[in-house]
């Protein structure tokens, strides 16, 4: 009976540490905007995060939804789409990160402008980030992002 | 077929067995005597029996919740919660990408994934439709009512296996009567999972190594539990070879794991990620926590019973951790069971009913909901062994109501 015993303690303690083992995502919000409590999360590649702070302050200021943001490289976000975490919203230049996730996301992808030699989209990975794509798209951001150094003309 | 020869093939000293044999030996003097019921295993005749009964309070919760919501059907309640995406799976198959695309769920569905259902009950509601020419829900609705049956019968098999047919009548009267059975009824992938689970374990310990694999590649390619009994099969298996040099023992473990592995293999084939299934788990918010985030809940609807008690969402979310509450009282007293009986505990079931119980204690999304303990099948077993029989009826019959308010709740979004 005793060896009976060991082994199912054994099993459990094999199944908690196998349990245990979650990955980290590779990229995650590190920062936080807004007064609401539904928490809408955006990841953004790293050159175009300074251009999209202003934006984003200007987007929870007129809403009570809280923006958590944070900046990664285009494989990081791609990745981390990938691997469930629940994003709502990223930003991506054009290029293979944004092919792969392209399936993920919740409607086509919509197109920001160029910063320095890439072309930016903005992809609501699910529901609750379409609203802040479309404000992202709509004229009173583009002036913003215009301002932060985006070729907004199409 | 196996339950079947499992039940007629009582275990050795198991004292209750002579009850079945002397019930039906009067009746058979001759063939032309023999009544056509008595060609049905007797365990088998009884899990229905049980079942049936059971189902009655399942039947008036649910009637009575469409009399109160006259826009809800059956079949709207049938596709509530994991309903939804097992008849999906039927119905659509897997999505080529993690998140399920909007043109086929729609862009609620699309914040989810059916990668995290296992494709073994999808594929028999597939059958089922295909066979009998019905639409998918009614499909998976019958489908999941037969396979009720079998999952009873299972668990009579393993009362039968531990302590004869005494125990195998209280076990699936209780796994019966206990509320997360509502589920047996409905697009849920409890009644194949628990069928070939139990199954598998009894043959487990009959060592028919080929038959328990097979079986437990079903359970398997069933619910994530499976990994309960190709753990249960890898041990039993292991000590089988260093006991005895009987190799065709890892048979057992290896054909088990098939089931979940043609999975993996599929879904890598299918999304170009091998480890879909796990990101899918990720988009599901299945996190080790040890259940942290259920008692929090708890204690908060409970420190606020008054706004709790204001609406029906508060009220079908105590209710949902009211019956988790019972889930752990009753998974408290299986261990109590085990320990009682631990001197009679056959490795296999011991080996399953822990991994079982590590995920349901592991993980609040899973916990001790009552259809999550339902998975803890030796646990109604040895419950069954250590309680006198007449507690255990008086138990049964005290759990009867709350199957109907299972049913009820159902329909209102609790989460059995």
């Amino acid at each position: 009976m005793r060896r009976t015993a060991r082994v199912p303690a054994l099993a459990l303690a094999v199944a908690l540490l196998l349990s245990a083992c979650a990955e980290e995502p590779p990229a995650w919000p590190t920062q936080t905007a807004g007064p609401g409590r539904f928490e809408v999360r955006v990841l953004v590649e790293r050159p175009a995060l300074t251009a999209l702070q202003s934006d984003i302050d200007r987007y929870v200021a007129t809403r009570p939804v809280l923006v958590s943001w944070g900046g990664g490289t285009a494989d990081d976000i791609a990745a981390t789409v990938k691997q469930g975490y629940r994003i709502s919203v990223v930003v991506l230049p054009s290029g293979p990160a944004l092919d792969r996730i392209r399936d993920e996301l919740v409607a086509p992808p919509t197109r920001l402008g160029t910063l320095g030699s890439q072309t930016y989209w903005a992809g609501s990975v699910d529901q609750y980030g379409l609203s802040l794509v479309r404000f992202l798209a709509g004229r009173t951001s583009q002036r913003v992002l215009r301002a932060q150094g985006f070729d907004v003309s199409s | 077929m196996v339950p079947e020869q499992l039940s007629a093939a009582p275990a050795p000293g198991a004292a209750g067995a002579s009850a079945d044999e002397a019930e039906a030996s009067p009746r058979q003097t001759g063939p032309g005597r023999r009544r056509w019921w008595q060609a049905v295993p007797a365990g088998l005749r009884y899990s229905l029996a049980v079942y049936a009964l059971t189902r009655v309070p399942v039947v008036a919760g649910t009637a009575l919740f469409l009399r109160d919501h006259p826009g809800s059907t059956l079949e709207s309640m049938a596709v509530t919660w994991d309903g939804y995406w097992y008849t999906h799976i039927a119905r659509d198959g897997y999505s080529t990408s993690l998140r399920a695309p909007v043109a086929v769920v729609g862009a609620a569905h699309h914040t989810l994934s059916d990668w995290a259902f296992f494709p073994g009950y999808p594929l028999l509601i597939r059958g089922v439709a295909w066979l009998t020419r019905m639409p998918v829900v009614p499909a998976a609705i019958v489908a999941a009512a037969v396979l009720g049956v079998l999952a009873v019968w299972a668990v009579y098999a393993l009362g039968e296996a531990h302590g004869g047919v005494r125990v195998a009548r209280v076990a699936a009267l209780l796994v019966a009567a206990w509320p997360g059975s509502a589920v047996l009824g409905l697009p849920y992938t409890e009644g194949l999972f628990l069928a070939a689970a139990g199954a598998a374990l009894v043959c487990l310990q009959k060592r028919r190594w080929v038959v328990a694999g097979l079986l437990g590649a079903v359970a398997s390619a069933a619910r994530p539990n499976g990994l309960a009994v190709v753990a249960a099969a890898a041990v039993v298996a292991v000590l089988a070879v260093l006991a005895d040099r009987d190799w065709r023992a890892l048979l057992a473990p290896a054909l088990s794991a098939a089931g979940a592995a043609a999975f993996v293999v599929y879904g890598w084939q299918r999304t170009g990620d091998p480890l879909v299934w796990r990101h899918a788990e990720n988009l599901w918010q299945q996190r080790l926590d040890l259940n942290s985030s259920a008692i929090r809940g708890t204690v908060r609807l409970l420190s606020d019973l008054g706004t709790t008690m204001s609406s029906d969402v508060g009220r079908t979310d105590l209710g949902t951790s009211l019956l988790r509450l019972l889930g752990l009282l009753f998974v408290a007293a299986m261990v109590g069971a085990a320990w009682a009986n631990r001197r009679r505990l056959s490795l296999p079931a011991a080996v399953y009913a822990a991994v079982s119980l590590a995920m349901i204690l592991g993980y609040s999304s899973v916990g001790t909901r009552p259809r999550m303990v339902l998975t803890v099948l030796p646990g109604f077993v040895w419950l069954a062994a250590w309680l006198p029989r007449r507690v255990a009826i008086a138990l049964a019959l005290c759990l009867l109501p709350l199957l109907g308010v299972v049913a009820y709740l159902w329909g209102q979004d609790l989460t059995p």
